[in-house]
């Protein structure tokens, strides 16, 4: 029997190689040493013309900290393109470090495997990409406005309140939408491959009302500049006016806001009371420092209110434990989308994932897969040919 | 069951050690059980009910004792057949699930898995060899230890809660499972 991998197109796989080396930032050189090989070894396995050895592939995928599966694993759900953090490393800076770099390499293999399942169970995920929006020499607060106004109407969200905005990502536009821990400064990440599409990873340590701002401003960033990557540092910057702007007009429409201003005004005798702020804070998802702001901005309280307010040590969490309104703080985990969950619970049960395939792309242990599973899964019901059904799909984008 | 060695795939591996009887277990078989060091470099945890309600602490699988005392032997791909044969089988399985059915085809072992991916995969690579379920290893254990019912119950409950598996309704020994439970 041959002694070289053969069942294997060895370019697809050189490539796959080569572009996990490159995410990891090591040189040939460096891995040509670890192997015990020649450089010019390495390069002709990157290249294909080479058909590696099972015990390279074997020790490649243990520098790499990556399985033998997941390389060989039909089909490459990456592409042609250069991997994220290749992209990325153009913007950072020296000082970022390894942290955000490996927080990139992440990402990338969690939007490889949405694909992935995407393939096994033959739902792509349709993209609706509105045209590019230009900001050019627009003054890029009103330009926000108008921008955030044409996409409400485009997504027909009107000027309400929004529920679950990852969902119309999903849904209606077509972008891949994950939570993940990144460091503390990065709310979020936004890259665009052809293969994988527009993708937008937001830090899930960060409490739930930051998410959904983070959410909203990388989303301006794929309005306005879709195939540059991004990184979202929490600090003021000029040049993030436009997204912070579209941010705030896009989750809190004025005329919406405005209206429920008023009817709060006006079934309180025209007095306005904090408890009354932090139930519309709670209603539109924000912070309530951030409602108070975009108030002000509006007119509706008078500036410097959260000046006055912070003077006075006006304490916002002890206040929303009293009027019963739940703070909902980040976590350390993986927040993988209903729709990823679903496919991936799907593959397995169509016999398309083994079990441990399951429990690496759920990103957990095998018992926790199984908890997964039993959220989809009604075990109590069996079709004719003696297997369960699982609850159907939920893709809006699928035809009936 | 054969007198051939035993090879566990890391979903029956939880289940095992997830009844509280794993040691029992390994002792009622008449020749060597081993799991294949992909396995055991697996993160694997078993559940146990804390005081919340509907709530669970997990607790690592811990087989230092079991491999120590070579109940349980941790065998490793050798042979450039064996990593020939990994490999083919890891384009379609999880390392650990490649691993174990390689050295079970090549050396000629029973492998213990309930996965459906697994048991298809090696049925098409090596029909002669023999698949064993949790539930074929339960049973057997039943009958040849003599186990008293109320520790049969223990056992299978435990897998239940701390495994969270259930067999399938169409798994050929359901019906002793859903008898034991009662």
């Amino acid at each position: 029997m041959s002694h070289k991998i053969n069942s294997q197109d060895p370019l697809a796989l050189g490539r796959r190689l080569q572009k996990a080396r490159k995410s990891l930032g090591f040189t040939q050189q460096w891995v040509a040493d670890h192997l015990k090989i020649a450089r010019t070894t390495l390069t002709a396995i990157e290249k294909g013309e080479r058909v590696i050895r099972p015990d390279e592939l074997v020790q490649l995928a243990q520098l790499y900290n990556e399985s033998i599966n997941r390389l060989l694993r039909h089909p490459d759900a990456s592409g042609q393109s250069e991997p994220f953090v290749v992209q990325f490393r153009k913007t950072l800076s020296e000082t970022d470090g390894q942290e955000i770099e490996h927080a990139i390499h992440e990402f990338q293999k969690l939007c490889e495997d949405y694909v992935y399942l995407e393939f096994l169970t033959n739902s792509p995920l349709s993209k609706k990409y509105p045209p590019v929006y230009e900001i050019g020499n627009f003054d890029p607060v009103k330009r926000a406005e108008d921008v955030a106004t044409a996409e409400r109407n485009r997504l027909g969200l009107d000027d309400g309140t929004i529920a679950d905005f990852a969902k119309i990502l999903e849904n209606e536009v077509g972008i891949r939408i994950l939570g993940m821990p990144l460091p503390s400064k990065i709310a979020g990440l936004f890259a665009y491959s052809e293969n994988l599409g527009a993708c937008i990873a937001i830090n899930s340590k960060h409490p739930v009302d930051r998410q959904l701002m983070s959410r909203i401003h990388e989303y301006a960033h794929f309005l306005t500049h879709r195939m540059k990557v991004n990184i979202f540092v929490l600090k003021k910057s000029t040049t993030e006016r436009f997204a912070e702007a579209f941010a705030r007009f896009f989750l809190m429409p004025a005329s919406g806001l405005q209206r429920r201003f008023h009817e709060i005004k006006m079934t309180k005798n025209g007095v306005i009371t904090p408890a009354d702020l932090l139930g519309l804070a709670d209603l539109y998802f924000v912070s309530f420092q951030t409602l108070v702001f975009r108030l002000e901005e509006l007119k509706l309280l008078p500036k410097g209110t959260w000046d006055n307010l912070s003077e006075q040590h006006f304490q916002v969490r002890k206040a929303q434990d009293i009027l019963g309104i739940s703070q909902k703080g980040g976590t350390n985990e993986i927040n993988l989308p209903y729709r990823y969950r679903a496919m991936a619970v799907q593959a397995w049960n169509s016999g398309k994932l083994s079990e441990g395939q399951l429990a690496k792309i759920l990103r957990t242990d095998r018992v926790h897969a199984r908890e997964i599973i039993d959220n989809f899964i009604d075990r109590d019901t069996i079709n004719d040919q003696g297997e369960e059904f699982s609850v159907v799909f939920e893709d809006l984008s699928q035809p009936i | 069951m054969s007198e051939r060695w035993v090879i566990f795939d890391a979903c029956s591996l939880i289940n095992f050690y997830a009844s509280g009887f794993f040691e029992s277990i390994l002792s009622s078989f008449k020749t060597q059980s081993c799991i294949v060091e992909q396995v055991k470099k697996e993160s694997l945890f078993v559940r146990k009910p804390s005081d919340l309600q509907s709530m669970y602490d997990y607790d690592p699988i811990i087989l230092e004792r079991y491999t120590q005392s070579g109940q349980l032997k941790l065998v490793k791909l050798e042979t450039e057949i064996e990593k020939d044969l990994f490999i083919k089988l890891a384009k379609r399985l999880d390392d650990g699930e490649a691993a174990t059915i390689a050295l079970a085809v090549t050396r000629e072992m029973d492998v213990v898995t309930d996965d459906k991916k697994a048991i298809q995969t090696l049925n098409e690579e090596a029909p002669n060899i023999e698949t064993l379920t949790t539930l074929d290893i339960m049973k057997d254990w039943c009958e040849n230890t003599l186990m008293r019912k109320e520790d049969i119950k223990l056992a299978l409950e435990n897998i239940c809660i701390c495994a969270n598996y259930e067999p399938r309704k169409n798994h050929h020994l359901f019906q002793w499972w859903t008898s034991q439970l009662i």
